[in-house]
């Protein structure tokens, strides 16, 4: 009811001052509060390489799956080829369950496995026979979509709000069922169904874990996969895969270094007419 | 308006033949109905043999139908993408259940059944159309268990489909609030959860195109019962239609309904 002692404006609710509502203390109390670039990360021209990197072995990944059912499709590897990946492939996983999983737990690991190859031989031959008559044309390129789509959602390690795990799964994963409705037989089918859902569900994770605490080896690795890649495409469409090289370098090197140049333009401003966000504890 | 009615011979008479509807008595109704009933009775009962041999040839031409629909959908029709193992699984088991149909209604085969229904037009046309509408609801049984099965696997199909469609994008349904919730599944539920998504998304198409043939042939046939219908039970709607006039035109119902039905 009374104004404030001294007379001067005090940002406060519940006494009525000699303000009108609408003042908020003057310019220079306003500006006070302005803060610029709060939030704002920047980034060293490594670090961004080294993101490239991880999204590149992502892509990578994937489209060494694809060069592996195609070549399994036409028969031009052996199927021992699949073994091999396939073996490698669960070596990987249970590395990653030994090493490097966040919350190691035998149990939970030995019934993910159950389950996932029950369910993956009983639906096989559903599977197989899916999309018999649709053409193949519309299949690959819903599986191309998908994959995609997938790519969008992946984790790279970055804390981003389009980052969804379950999207990601379900799109790399049916991405996948589409591309496996096309083979004959049904052990390829099993085999490459468990490959594509150990890539999509825990090639995320073992990724980032990877290139968080080995990430030399981690880039060694990159660099095998992706002159591989580069050759196995190759092998398809030699244009193809000097355009693929192409984009490596293109995302490898020139991306980061347009993030780079560019990132000095950051500007955020940060005040009182900020609406309010509650304080999260950290972890 | 008011001299457009009084000139017009037409609403005249039209409004002359619902006074005499009034008048019309349920006993009159029901000799109509027998009248009618002996007319058929004198059309039909020379060549009854032939009617009863055509209408069993029309019966097994809609099996012979049934079976081609079910052939014709077999090898994908109109460039519907069906599922070829889905496909085949169902056209057998209602191609079995339309033979199983054909093989019910031999035993309806009989004489004395014919006899019932041709001798009940001796009780009017309302009696007949009644013992053929319940004759009916059996003869036409099993239309309505393909019905109920393709219904039943069409409704699970598109349920399940949608609850697994938020699961594959990370949601699910709360009823106890009526919103979708995040849900974070481990890893097998995810992978349980977008195969039978995919495999779900591709088998609905053929399920879907059978649940259509068999609603659209429930529905033809309930629509010819609907007629059926309306002809064994035509006095006592005629009668009712009276009150209604009645209630129309004059502003007050008759005198038995007075008391629980207003005045409008």
């Amino acid at each position: 009811m009374t104004s404030s002692p001294t007379g001067t404006w005090q940002k406060i609710l519940y006494r009525k001052q000699a303000f009108p509502d609408n003042y908020s203390g003057g310019d220079a109390q306003f500006l006070k509060e302005l803060r610029k670039n709060v939030s704002v990360v920047h980034y060293d021209y490594k670090s961004a390489v080294y993101g490239c990197m991880n999204f590149l072995t992502h892509l990578d990944t994937l489209t060494m799956y694809f060069v592996l059912f195609l070549n399994i499709l036409h028969s031009n590897w052996s199927p021992n080829i699949l073994y091999t990946v396939f073996v490698s492939t669960i070596a990987l996983y249970l590395f990653f369950c030994k090493f490097l999983a966040v919350v190691a737990n035998s149990r939970e690991h030995a019934r993910t496995i159950v389950t996932l190859f029950l369910f993956a031989y009983a639906f096989t031959p559903v599977i197989r026979t899916l999309t018999t008559s649709i053409s193949t044309d519309t299949i690959y390129s819903t599986s191309i979509i998908t994959a995609i789509l997938s790519c969008l959602f992946h984790d790279y390690g970055v804390k981003a709000p389009v980052v969804s795990y379950p999207t990601s799964v379900s799109s790399g994963l049916s991405s996948a069922i589409f591309l496996l409705s096309r083979l004959e037989e049904d052990t390829p089918t099993l085999l490459l169904l468990v490959i594509a859902f150990t890539l999509h569900a825990y090639g995320a994770e073992l990724r980032n874990r990877m290139f968080h605490v080995y990430p030399v080896v981690s880039s060694l690795i990159f660099t095998v996969l992706s002159l591989f890649s580069v050759y196995c495409i190759s092998s398809f469409s030699v244009e193809l895969s000097v355009f693929w090289a192409l984009l490596h370098v293109f995302i490898l090197f020139v991306c980061p270094l347009i993030l780079i140049l560019k990132q000095t333009g950051k500007c955020t401003i940060h005040g009182p007419w900020d609406e309010a966000v509650p304080i999260k504890s950290m972890n | 308006m008011n001299w457009i009615t009084e000139k017009s011979v037409l609403i005249r008479t039209v409004e002359a033949k619902l006074l005499l509807m009034r008048t019309f008595s349920f006993t009159r109704l029901l000799a109509l109905d027998v009248a009618i009933s002996l007319y058929i009775w004198n059309v039909w009962a020379p060549d009854w043999n032939y009617n009863v041999d055509s209408f069993w040839k029309q019966t097994s031409h809609v099996a012979d139908n049934l079976n081609g629909t079910i052939n014709w959908l077999r090898d994908n029709p109109a460039g519907l993408k069906l599922n070829t193992p889905v496909n085949e699984t169902l056209a057998w088991f209602f191609s079995y259940h339309i033979y199983l149909w054909t093989t019910f209604i031999g035993f309806l085969r009989y004489d004395v059944f014919y006899r019932y229904v041709t001798n009940s037009l001796v009780f009017g046309l309302s009696t007949f159309s009644s013992m053929i509408y319940d004759l009916s609801q059996i003869f036409f049984l099993h239309f309505n268990c393909f019905d109920a099965y393709a219904t039943k696997l069409c409704y699970l199909c598109y349920y399940t489909l949608t609850v697994l469609w938020s699961l594959v994008r990370g949601k699910k349904h709360n009823p106890l609030r009526e919103r979708m919730d995040t849900i974070t599944l481990d890893t097998r539920q995810q992978f349980l959860a977008t195969s039978l998504f995919v495999i779900l998304l591709f088998i609905l198409p053929t399920v879907f195109v059978y649940f259509v043939v068999f609603r659209s042939l429930r529905l033809a046939v309930s629509a010819i019962q609907t007629v059926i219908y309306f002809f064994g039970t035509w006095p006592f709607q005629i009668f009712a239609l009276q009150k209604y006039v009645v209630r129309k035109y004059y502003g007050k119902p008759i005198a038995e309904e007075t008391s629980d039905s207003p005045a409008t």
